[in-house]
Formats: C-alpha cells, sequence, structure tokens
C-alpha cells in the first residue's frame, strides 16, 4: 500500500465509508466485487482504492510498463470526466513522490476522443483507460491498442443501466474479450445502485465465476412528497396548470432537478417555467440527450456550482455525478417503476446531514391514485425484478464480426469464449453456428460476399475494407433519421427527428434546449436555425422508448385499490377520504382530490380491481368497445390486447388499444361477444403460437427490425441525407423485412427480433400468467352509455385519432372532462 | 396512353409497353456493396414475362435503371441475361440506359442500348437528366423518381403505394423493381418535377398491382 496513497486519503477524509470499508476487504484481495450503494456514499473510491494502490506499488519499483493495465467502463462519456475529475488528486499524490519517467498516466478514450489525442495515446500508453462500452468494443479489434493492453483489473460503473438492454450484452461479451488479453489473474470490479435481484447483475458482470456482492449497509433516508395543483384532469394532463404547481415547489428549495417523462414534456416544462420566473430564467434549463452536449455540459457545471434554481431533464441526469448543491428532486408525473423513483430521489440532498428529498406531482386524477401508489412503493423501498435479455445474437453477430477483425480464431474457441460471458451463458451451440454461417455470406451454394471466411474450423475477416467499415457500425443504438440543429454562428444546440422537421409549416417555429428557433435553411443533416418570435411553437418529438408499469407498482396500486373500493363501499367517500389520510398519509386536499375521484367512478361501477376482474363495454352506433381492466403495465396488456383481438373475431377488423392499466377492444356492434366468448379468447392454450402469429401480421417487428439488423451488421446504420435525396444506398428496411420473411423467415436475425419483441417488449411470459390469471378468474360485467372515469385514459387516448380540432391536446381534454362530468352523481339529471 | 396497375404504360401506337426502373440484380449488388442481405431474384423475371404474355404489346421499352450495379456476378449475370433474352423473344425490346446503366452495354452487348426513344407524340427517356421543358405536341414519360404515396389506413398503419404522376405533359412511372420503396410524392417530391409541374395541376394513381386509385397531391391537415 502506497504511503502516498494511505497519506492523501487521510489528509482528505477522517474515515473511510461503510461501503469503503467493505468493499476494500475484497478488492484488496484481488476479489471479484460487485459494490452496491446509491451514489453519494464514497462509491468511486471504494472501486478505485485497490487500483490505484496497485498501480502506484508497481510505478514505485519501477515496474510499470507502457501499457493499459486498469480499464474503467461507464456508460456515459460524462461519467467518464467526472471520475477524471475525481481520481486527479490522488493520482497527482500518488505521482509527486514518483520520478518523472516512472508517472501513472489515465486517459479518456471515447467516441468523442480527437485524432491528436488518440495518436498520443497509442505512443504513451494510459496505465489507466477510462472508456465507454462501444469504444471498448472498438479497441478490442484494433491491433496497435491490443499490444499495449495487459488488464489486470476492470471497473464497471453504473452497471445496472447496462443490465436491462444491450448494450449488456455488448459489454459481456467485450469483458471476456479483455480477459484473453490479461497476463495473470484479472479481477472484475462493478458498481451500481441497488437492484434486484443483486445476483444477476453479477451474473452480468462475472459470468459464473465468484463474485463477492457488498452492499452499503447505511441505508440513506429519503422522503417522498405529494404535491398537486389546485386541480387534476380526468385525463391526460394540462400543461399549463402543471408548469405553476412546479413553481410552487420550486419556492421552498435552493436548487431542483425535475424529471419528466419524455424529452418534449422537458423542453415544455422548462419553457413554462421560464416564462413563469422572469427572474430566474437565467437560472433555469433544460437538459436532454438530444441537446448538444457542449450545453449539456455547461449546464452541468453551474448545476454543481449551485447557480441553477431548477434543471428539467427526462433521464439524461438520473446518473452521473452527485452535484452537491441539489437539495430536491421534482418528479413531474409518476415515474414508471420504484426503482427509477429512487434512483431519482437519490439525486438531492448530497450535502452531509441531507436526505434524498423529492415531490411527485401526478398529472391527472388517474396519476393522483398511481402517485399514492408509488409513494407507498418507495417507503418499503422494493425494487422491481431485473430482466436481462437472453443471449440477443444481433449483438453477438457484431461481436463475432469484431473478433474476426482482431485475428484469426478457431471457432470452438470462440464459442467458450462466447459463453463464458453473463448474457450468454445459454447460448445455444447451433445459435451461434448460425451466426457464424449468416456472416460468412449465408452458407448457400454459390460464393455470397460474406463479412468472415470460414475454413478448417477457423474465422477471419474477408477483407480490410469490411474491418474499415466495421468500424464504424459499433454499438446497438440506432436512431431515426436525427437532423443537427445549428444556429447561424455554428453552435449547435442538439438534434430532433428528420420527421418532426418535415412536419413544421411554414413560419412554425419550435423549442430546442429551452429556446424557441425557426428554420431558415436545410442541408444535408443539417438545419440552420434563427431566434423566433412565432406565437405557433412546437415542441419536437423525440422517440424514446416509454417504460412501461412494473409489477412491483402494479402489487401497489391493486393493493390501494383494493382498500379504497372496500372502503367506498362500507363508508363511501368519506371512508375514503379517512383511509387515504390516516392509512396513505395523503395531504388532506389530495385526499379529498382522489376520493372524489372515487366517488365518481363509484357510480359507473366498483373501482376495477384483480379480482373479480372487470370488464365494461360501451356501445356507440355500430361499434361496441370492450375494455378489460388488468393493472399489469403496457407490455403485456399489449400482448393480451392482440391475442384476444386476433381470436375474437377471425377476418373482422378489431382495433386494439392498451396502457398500463387496461386494454380494450373496437369492434362492430354486429359481433356477438359475451363472458364465455371472451374468456375463450384469453385461454392460455395457444396463447404464445397466436401472439407470435399477430406479431408477424403487424408492423412492430418490420420496425424493430431495422435496429436489429443495424447492430447485426446487415445493414450499414442510416444517416440523414437531407429531403431532396432520397435514393437511400441500402436496402429499405421494411422492404428487407419482408423479404426475409418470404424467403428466409428463419434467418437469424428474425429469430433475434422476434425474441427481443416477445421477450424484452412484450415480456410475453408473464403476459401468458396473466392471461392464465384472466381467463380463471371471477369476472364482473357492466355495460355503461359511456366510458367509466377509470376507462377514460385509455378510451380517450384511443380515440384522439379521429377528433377534429385545430388543438388537439385541448379537444382531447375537453372530451374527457366532458364524459366525466357526466358520471357526476349529484348532477341533475 | 393508358396507366396499367404493373407500374406500366401503355401505347396504341406498336402497341408497346414501357417499364421503367426494374434494377435487375439489385440484391446481388447490395451483396457486392458490403451488405448481409438475402440474395433473391425477387420475382422479377415471373412478373415480366407473365405480364408480356397477358398484354401482348408487341414492343417493350425498358425506360432506365434495367440493371442495379455494373459489373454483375455471374449468377447474377445470367439471370439478367435470361430475363432480357426472354423479354426479347416475346417482344422488340427497346434498352433505354439510365444512371444505373452506365455499364450496360459493356455487361449486356447483346441487347442495344439507346439514351431516348421516340414515338408519335411521345418522348421516352430514364429522367435522370430531364430537359428543360415540354416539346409542343409531345408527353414526355419517364421513370427514375420512383413515385409514391404514404396512404394510412383506420387502424393507423401505413403503407408506401407506388403511384403514377401526371402533369404538364410529364407522365412519371412508379418503379417496377419490388425492392424500391419508392418516395413518398406528397412530403418529398424532388425540386426537378416541382419546378417542371410548377402551378399546374397533377394527377396522382396509386396502384396496388391490381387496381389503379387516383388520390391527391396534398396531405390532409395533421391533427
Amino acid at each position: 500500500m502506497p504511503k502516498a496513497l494511505t497519506d492523501w486519503f487521510a489528509g482528505r477524509y477522517t474515515a473511510p465509508t461503510n461501503v469503503q470499508e467493505i468493499a476494500w476487504r475484497r478488492t484488496l484481495r484481488g476479489e471479484n466485487t460487485l459494490i452496491l450503494a446509491p451514489t453519494g456514499s464514497g462509491k468511486t473510491l471504494a472501486a478505485f482504492f485497490s487500483v490505484l494502490a496497485r498501480l502506484g506499488a508497481d510505478a514505485s519499483r519501477g515496474t510499470l510498463p507502457n501499457a493499459t493495465l486498469a480499464v474503467y467502463v461507464t456508460p456515459l462519456r460524462a461519467l467518464g470526466r467526472d471520475i477524471e475529475r475525481n481520481l486527479a488528486e490522488p493520482l497527482a499524490a500518488l505521482n509527486a513522490t514518483l520520478p518523472p519517467r516512472d508517472q501513472i498516466r489515465m486517459e479518456i478514450r471515447t467516441g468523442d476522443t480527437s485524432t491528436k489525442d488518440r495518436s498520443r495515446m497509442a505512443r504513451r500508453r494510459p496505465h489507466l483507460l477510462l472508456t465507454t462500452p462501444e469504444s471498448l468494443s472498438s479497441l478490442l479489434s484494433q491491433k496497435s491498442w491490443l499490444d499495449g493492453l495487459s488488464p489486470h483489473v476492470v471497473i464497471v460503473d453504473e452497471i445496472h443501466a447496462f443490465a436491462e438492454n444491450k448494450r449488456g450484452a455488448l459489454l459481456g461479451l467485450s469483458l471476456e474479450r479483455l480477459e484473453t488479453r490479461a497476463p495473470g489473474a484479472f479481477q472484475r470490479i462493478g458498481l451500481s445502485a441497488t437492484a434486484s435481484p443483486a445476483s444477476a447483475i453479477a451474473q452480468l458482470l462475472c459470468g459464473h465465476r465468484h463474485c463477492a456482492i457488498v452492499q452499503d449497509s447505511v441505508r440513506r433516508t429519503h422522503r417522498l412528497d405529494l404535491h398537486a395543483p389546485d386541480h387534476l384532469p380526468a385525463a391526460g394532463y394540462d400543461p399549463g396548470r402543471i408548469a405553476r404547481a412546479a413553481v410552487e415547489t420550486l419556492a421552498g428549495a435552493q436548487s431542483t432537478i425535475a424529471f419528466c417523462s419524455t424529452r418534449s414534456a422537458s423542453e415544455r416544462l422548462g419553457a413554462a417555467l421560464a416564462y413563469l420566473l422572469p427572474d430566474d430564467e437565467s437560472r433555469i434549463g433544460v437538459h436532454h440527450s438530444s441537446i448538444e452536449r457542449g450545453e449539456r455540459e455547461l449546464l452541468e457545471e453551474r448545476l454543481s456550482r449551485g447557480e441553477m434554481k431548477c434543471v428539467v431533464c427526462s433521464t439524461s441526469l438520473e446518473l452521473g455525478v452527485d452535484y452537491a448543491g441539489v437539495d430536491q428532486v421534482l418528479l413531474v408525473g409518476t415515474p414508471r417503476g420504484v426503482s427509477r423513483a429512487l434512483q431519482r430521489l437519490g439525486r438531492s440532498g448530497h450535502r452531509s446531514g441531507q436526505m434524498a428529498y423529492g415531490r411527485l406531482l401526478p398529472l391527472s386524477l388517474p396519476d393522483l391514485l398511481e402517485a399514492i401508489a408509488m409513494r407507498e412503493a418507495v417507503r418499503a423501498g422494493a425494487l422491481e425484478t431485473l430482466r436481462v435479455p437472453e443471449s440477443p445474437l444481433d449483438v453477438l453477430a457484431q461481436v463475432l464480426l469484431g473478433m474476426a477483425v482482431e485475428r484469426r480464431w478457431e471457432i470452438g474457441a470462440a464459442l467458450a469464449l462466447v459463453r463464458r460471458a453473463g448474457p450468454y451463458l445459454n447460448l445455444p451451440a447451433a445459435d451461434f453456428q448460425d451466426v457464424l454461417t449468416y456472416l460468412a455470406g449465408g452458407g448457400q451454394v454459390l460464393a455470397r460476399y460474406g463479412k468472415i471466411v470460414v475454413e478448417d474450423g477457423h474465422f477471419t475477416v474477408a477483407s480490410p475494407k469490411i474491418a474499415r467499415d466495421y468500424f464504424h457500425g459499433i454499438g446497438c443504438i440506432s436512431e431515426d433519421f436525427r437532423v443537427k440543429i445549428l444556429t447561424k454562428n455554428n453552435r449547435r444546440l442538439g438534434d430532433v427527428e428528420e420527421q418532426f422537421l418535415a412536419s413544421l409549416r411554414p413560419g412554425e417555429a419550435f423549442l430546442m434546449a429551452g429556446k424557441v428557433v425557426e428554420v431558415e435553411r436545410l442541408a444535408p443533416g443539417v438545419a440552420i436555425v434563427k431566434p423566433s418570435n412565432s406565437d405557433r411553437v412546437q415542441t419536437p418529438r423525440w422517440m424514446g422508448g416509454k417504460m412501461p408499469l412494473s409489477s412491483r407498482m402494479a402489487e401497489e396500486e391493486i393493493r390501494l385499490r383494493r382498500t379504497l373500493r372496500e372502503a367506498f363501499s362500507a363508508g363511501g367517500r368519506p371512508a375514503c377520504e379517512q383511509v387515504l389520510r390516516d392509512v396513505f398519509k395523503v395531504p388532506a386536499n389530495l385526499a379529498a382530490m382522489a376520493a372524489g375521484f372515487v366517488e365518481r367512478q363509484s357510480a359507473a361501477a366498483p373501482i376495477p380491481i384483480d379480482s373479480p376482474v372487470q370488464i365494461e363495454r360501451v356501445r356507440r352506433a355500430r361499434q361496441q368497445v370492450l375494455m378489460v381492466h388488468s393493472v399489469s403495465g403496457r407490455a403485456i396488456n399489449q400482448s393480451l390486447a392482440w391475442v384476444a383481438a386476433w381470436r375474437l373475431a377471425p377476418g373482422e377488423s378489431v382495433v386494439s388499444n392498451s396502457n398500463d392499466h387496461g386494454f380494450l377492444l373496437s369492434l362492430n356492434a354486429r359481433v356477438d361477444i359475451d363472458e364465455t366468448s371472451l374468456r375463450a379468447a384469453l385461454a392460455p392454450t395457444g396463447f404464445m403460437n397466436d401472439l407470435e402469429t399477430v406479431l408477424r401480421a403487424t408492423d412492430t417487428l418490420g420496425r424493430k427490425f431495422r435496429n436489429v439488423a443495424e447492430t447485426g451488421q446487415l445493414i450499414p446504420k442510416r444517416s440523414y441525407k437531407g429531403p431532396a435525396n432520397t435514393k437511400y444506398s441500402s436496402w429499405n428496411g421494411t422492404l428487407l423485412y419482408q423479404t426475409l420473411m418470404t424467403y428466409e423467415p428463419n434467418h437469424v436475425l428474425v429469430r433475434e427480433t422476434v425474441r427481443e419483441v416477445l421477450e424484452d417488449l412484450l415480456d410475453a411470459p408473464h403476459a401468458l400468467t396473466e392471461a392464465k390469471r384472466l381467463h380463471a378468474a371471477p369476472w364482473e360485467w357492466f355495460d355503461h352509455p359511456r366510458p367509466s372515469p377509470f376507462a377514460l385514459p385509455l378510451f380517450a387516448a384511443f380515440n384522439r385519432d379521429v377528433l377534429l380540432a385545430g388543438d388537439p391536446l385541448r379537444a382531447f381534454d375537453e372530451m374527457a372532462a366532458q364524459v366525466y362530468a357526466e358520471w357526476d352523481p349529484h348532477r341533475a339529471v | 396512353m393508358r396507366f396499367d396497375p404493373s407500374g406500366g404504360l401503355w401505347l396504341d401506337d406498336g402497341p408497346t409497353l414501357i417499364l421503367a426502373d426494374l434494377h435487375l440484380g439489385y440484391a446481388w449488388a447490395q451483396r457486392r456493396r458490403g451488405s448481409l442481405g438475402p440474395v433473391v431474384e425477387g420475382g422479377s423475371q415471373q412478373r415480366l414475362w407473365q405480364l408480356v404474355d397477358s398484354l401482348r404489346p408487341r414492343r417493350v421499352v425498358l425506360l432506365g435503371d434495367i440493371v442495379h450495379a455494373p459489373r454483375p456476378s455471374p449468377d447474377e449475370r445470367a439471370t439478367i441475361q435470361q430475363t432480357l433474352q426472354g423479354l426479347a423473344d416475346r417482344a422488340e425490346l427497346i434498352c433505354v440506359m439510365g444512371n444505373h446503366d452506365r455499364a450496360f452495354p459493356s455487361d449486356f452487348p447483346a441487347f442495344p442500348a439507346v439514351s431516348e426513344w421516340r414515338s408519335p407524340g411521345v418522348l421516352a427517356l430514364h429522367g435522370d437528366r430531364l430537359p428543360d421543358g415540354p416539346e409542343p405536341g409531345v408527353a414526355t414519360v419517364v421513370g427514375h423518381f420512383h413515385p409514391a404515396i404514404r396512404i394510412k389506413t383506420a387502424s393507423g398503419a401505413s403503407h408506401r403505394l407506388k403511384a403514377f404522376l401526371q402533369g404538364g405533359e410529364l407522365v412519371v412511372l412508379p418503379a417496377f423493381s419490388p425492392f424500391a420503396a419508392g418516395t413518398d410524392m406528397r412530403r418529398d417530391m424532388p425540386p426537378e418535377l416541382r419546378a417542371w409541374f410548377g402551378a399546374l395541376p397533377v394527377r396522382a394513381l396509386v396502384t396496388d398491382g391490381q387496381r389503379l386509385l387516383p388520390v391527391s397531391l396534398t396531405p390532409r391537415p395533421p391533427l
């Protein structure tokens, strides 16, 4: 243990934190260690201390080679910069005691690294390399880098952020490749927020190898309060009211991070806050992933200096360094999951002695009930179960190609390596072989221009050109056409999707990074904008995925609904109010609102719960709409809706829609549906087959397929070429998919798309479980003249397409309000 | 002059069938460029031969982008050769060159290629180089632009359907190739066509392979 390091630590801190102590006991012994701790617990040093100690020891013995010995991997480039800052001090302390030729070097290497810096790193290798999974994957195929790679340890940060998507698969395979470069023992250290089950994270990090799991026993206290505007609509939401309520929450805090559900919503709220708080306008900012990095960095710096009153974001500030000045988190709308809510809450209160504090602003009456359930869930602290994608074949194709670029591989050795990676432990050998055959060109009779050459039980890359092209296509995130937004001074604001720009009419402006701008002219891939005074301002829509309700949250919601249903049947509205105040600790004004909502619903039917299952039907003119109330999350409800629709009326057109709380089916009124036929439509027998059949008929698979095809190296990544140039140089995504479905329906990438949609997107296994439950449970069936209040959100969203109105959002709310009013039990008839 | 749901233009003079943008060899060409997509012929050969067998024109004009890429691989060359020969066996075959056909004369010398074709009242060329404007009394027929219209159905699904465009003495044929998705003329009409049409009315007819339907070129206002 280098004295310089311990001296530095002692000088800087009075004592190690709890998590540092328990972590060091493992890491200093060279054990694989997973450190579960919220941010602000001294995580960085918990992970790095042993690494710095070893580097320091080697350096003082003069045995530090010109090679990379330690690798740090983070999901966010920004995190890399912050780690660099945090480590600069202890490194400087070590280096101060070392001769000039034995200095420890640390460098960041990501997609942003300049060519100049890259060349420098090639000559003078960083001993400690900070990078991202995509960059790591790229480096592992570059011979020039591999020569200088002799790692004995890897640290993976925010590993929970990788776990549930394909970046985790890429990471897992890269860790195995990295280990093959280790001259001796190879240690893996992981940092993660608390997640459940921790063993899933440990498996992602270490595969079958032993991994010590270390958990911070110091529980950070957190508190989540509910806050609402004076009026909540029955469906949809009112941005003006939300903004005014948000302003109220900002008053008592120094610095707030506000989380919205989408990037568009964050732009809207940011603009509204700036408008409502003109004196604080310069201290309000908008932060999301489509905003230019430079702009985001400026905001982050100001946030860490405590200069910002409020930064509004979607998810971009969920991960990352702690901002000491932030004393409050505002959740605008209930977040989709307890883990997410806890993670967001944890972004506040990092000054010593403070707790994590947040306020939840529900957007509507249904959202209010969810917010109450969320608060219960947060209090209980129980988390969602992680689901790691199982052996994704598109990522495998990408990595096998990368390995082929790296060198010639013996097939058996490559298979063994892949199967050591956590996400691929159960990879069938046949799937591995299929991917190789696909990469080799398809294995059909004649020479087919493959990317790899397979012969004599070995494979390698087919040509230098393919090797060069490979480096452009690394990564898993595929987006629709993006257009860069530049000001006239060439300052980049961020990017928007090409479809959005195409939808703007002349004279219409839009919000970007908190500014109102108008397009001045377009060039390929770029839109030059100028500030605008237009009163017609649109908010860009970015196609981010919306997370469905987690099963944990569903349990809490059902529990709340059951309690309220019993309370109402026992003592009506006052009983509900009382139980909300006493048992759920809801403030009086919100309890009154929620109880009023319950009363309004009860005029139609008792609150829908899990058993009996509530079905409601509304007949209008020639249509009948059936709604099944199932609090299972959108993914499961989507699956149920599709299968039911397909089974109920073969040959008829059935339109379905679903959300977190149920699904609806709209069909011709003359189709005879009753409890028997609807139950049969939810029968578990043949459910999975039918789901796959329906899936193949919709365009969901086609849309997903393009991402899979790009990740899987079938087609290059798309880039926007401007509206005039429409001759795409590669396959059209839909046509490619249709051609494969006709000629090669069992293609590896088609199989992967089906797997991804069924397992990761639709949660098909759990949908089957829910179908089984619905099929067997008792039902209560109601025929209504109009949708019940609890059905309104789903019904109103469904009708959005047919509304004819100048402002669709307002018309939607008006319609919902109208229907809601008609259920008023006190209304004169 | 008559539009055929196959995407072809029928002229009574001949009679002649004009087809545009076959892009034969498309899938092979993509492979040669480095994609790993399927290598399939796509059914063009059968469709072409059956179409000519049923309509029985005396003359077939292929209006450019007959092949997709130069220097075909052996099976690609053999298939294209066979397809074109089958057409030549059934009718007089005229090959008008397009921007993808620069090597056509050397790759397929058996089929003489020209840069444009004329018939009384008709000038047919590929369309990558449009004349400045119409000749008096002459309808200009082109391919090249792969016109299509995106239609949204009641259930929310949307499809891009191939379309004919007609306006200002210009006829634009849709692409015959099954691998041409088409460009939505409501959203992305190329400036060259816009310049030609100017303020004149433009007629659009979509085809699903069986029927033709007129549609408006101005999209409904978005909600």
